[in-house]
């Protein structure tokens, strides 16, 4: 046997549990002791805890807790009140309540896309609550889709065959140097994910905008752009990084929208931001 | 779209879509005609029970389910990419969807197949063979 098989690192295998959270069940992936802190992980939109399967074995062996929650209506995790979120100031709250009912003491908060844009929103509004910021693939301000496309999807003849569309597209957002395998399990995820909750991510992502608030974040934060990704420009998150005091901004060539799927040195990128910070 | 292909080549490209089991599973869903617009050239296909059965390098009476349209600058560009790029570029609208835009959506698999075949004809002219 090997890695995280062997009995020796019994420890080290992702857990999953639920929990309630402000009455809704809520699922998440855990990983670690906690020795260092923990690392909560936000996921893209539609999607769930499944793509940060790669990221949190690598810092639960660096002494990390690493938490990565199915957001309501994902994964395993319920609908709230069943209907769909369409803000992602409304996800990042109800990742304030999860951080108390599991008593976490100020996290490091990662995400990545609609993830990015939520741990953005809770550095902006919640300083105080997190360590340090992670957001990959999202800025203060993206208007990515047409809204008239987003508001077809909010019933399914308007836009038919959206799971095979999202399939084709979800390897178009994949970067050039991403192993076919991770493209393959990319695509994978997205295709079974509910295209309601995709659409109403979507339209909280392009109708979400921190300019006016980004500059309030002041903890440790850097910015992650795949350099392949088409979903958000580079312009976009350098006006970002300049909205936010002391942020940095690494560019990872060869990838795209899901550095935390694509790239096992994204890993990597992160320990080396915090390490620079002191953790 | 001579000068993008060799004359002749749409027979290649429903020879190709022939072999293309993508091609022919999607498409057997569909009853309809897409246009090609690459700069003034026209290429319009009537596709139907998973086969092109016809095709024209003009517009036809019928009009077309949905066209794709784009420069011919534009189409050299996706077909030179490494990989196909067909929905990078309608999403930016660096090639044009016009017409039906739900058939459009429902057919996703179809034109990704379509494009696949273009991509491996603009590389290999005769066969097309072994580029996906």
């Amino acid at each position: 046997m090997s890695g995280p098989d062997r009995p020796s690192d019994k420890a080290l295998e992702i857990h999953g549990r639920y929990l309630t959270v402000d009455g809704h069940r809520i699922y998440l992936d855990e990983i670690g002791s906690g020795g260092r802190g923990a690392i909560l992980c936000v996921h893209t939109a539609g999607m769930s805890s499944l793509e940060w399967r790669f990221f949190l074995p690598y810092f639960g062996r660096l002494g990390y807790r690493v938490l990565a929650p199915d957001l309501p209506g994902h994964g395993k995790s319920l609908l709230r009140q069943w209907k769909p979120i369409e803000s992602i100031h409304e996800y990042g709250e109800i990742l304030c309540q999860l951080v108390q009912a599991l008593n976490l003491s100020r996290p490091v908060l990662a995400g990545c896309s609609i993830g990015g844009d939520i741990v953005l929103d809770m550095g902006a509004h919640h300083p105080q609550d997190w360590a340090a910021i992670v957001c990959c693939e999202a800025g203060m301000r993206n208007q990515t889709f047409p809204e008239d496309f987003l508001e077809r999807g909010r019933e399914d003849a308007g836009i038919p065959g959206f799971h095979e569309f999202t399939y084709y597209r979800t390897a178009a957002l994949c970067g050039r140097g991403a192993p076919a395998e991770r493209v393959r399990e990319i695509q994978w995820l997205r295709r079974r994910g509910d295209p309601k909750i995709m659409i109403h991510d979507l339209l909280a992502w392009n109708r979400h905008d921190l300019t006016q608030l980004a500059s309030r974040i002041s903890v440790p934060t850097v910015l992650v752009r795949g350099a392949d990704d088409s979903g958000i420009s580079q312009d976009a998150v350098e006006q970002t990084r300049k909205a936010i005091p002391g942020a940095e901004f690494v560019v990872l060539p060869g990838v795209g929208h899901f550095p935390m799927t694509e790239y096992d040195g994204f890993a990597q990128v992160v320990e080396s931001f915090l390490d620079r910070h002191g953790f | 779209m001579g000068s993008l292909f060799k004359p002749g080549w749409e027979n290649h490209l429903r020879e190709w879509l022939d072999g293309s089991s993508d091609f022919q599973g999607a498409a057997r869903w569909f009853d309809g005609s897409v246009l090609l617009g690459m700069g003034d050239e026209i290429l319009w296909l009537k596709i139907y029970d998973g086969r092109v059965i016809d095709h024209k390098p003009h517009p036809t009476p019928f009009g077309f389910t949905f066209a794709l349209k784009a420069s011919e600058e534009s189409w050299r560009a996706l077909l030179q990419e490494d990989r196909n790029e067909i929905l990078s570029y309608t999403g930016s609208k660096k090639i044009l969807v016009e017409g039906n835009l739900l058939e459009f959506m429902r057919l996703t698999k179809t034109v990704v197949a379509l494009v696949d075949g273009m991509r491996a004809l603009f590389r290999e002219p005769k066969t097309g063979k072994d580029i996906r």
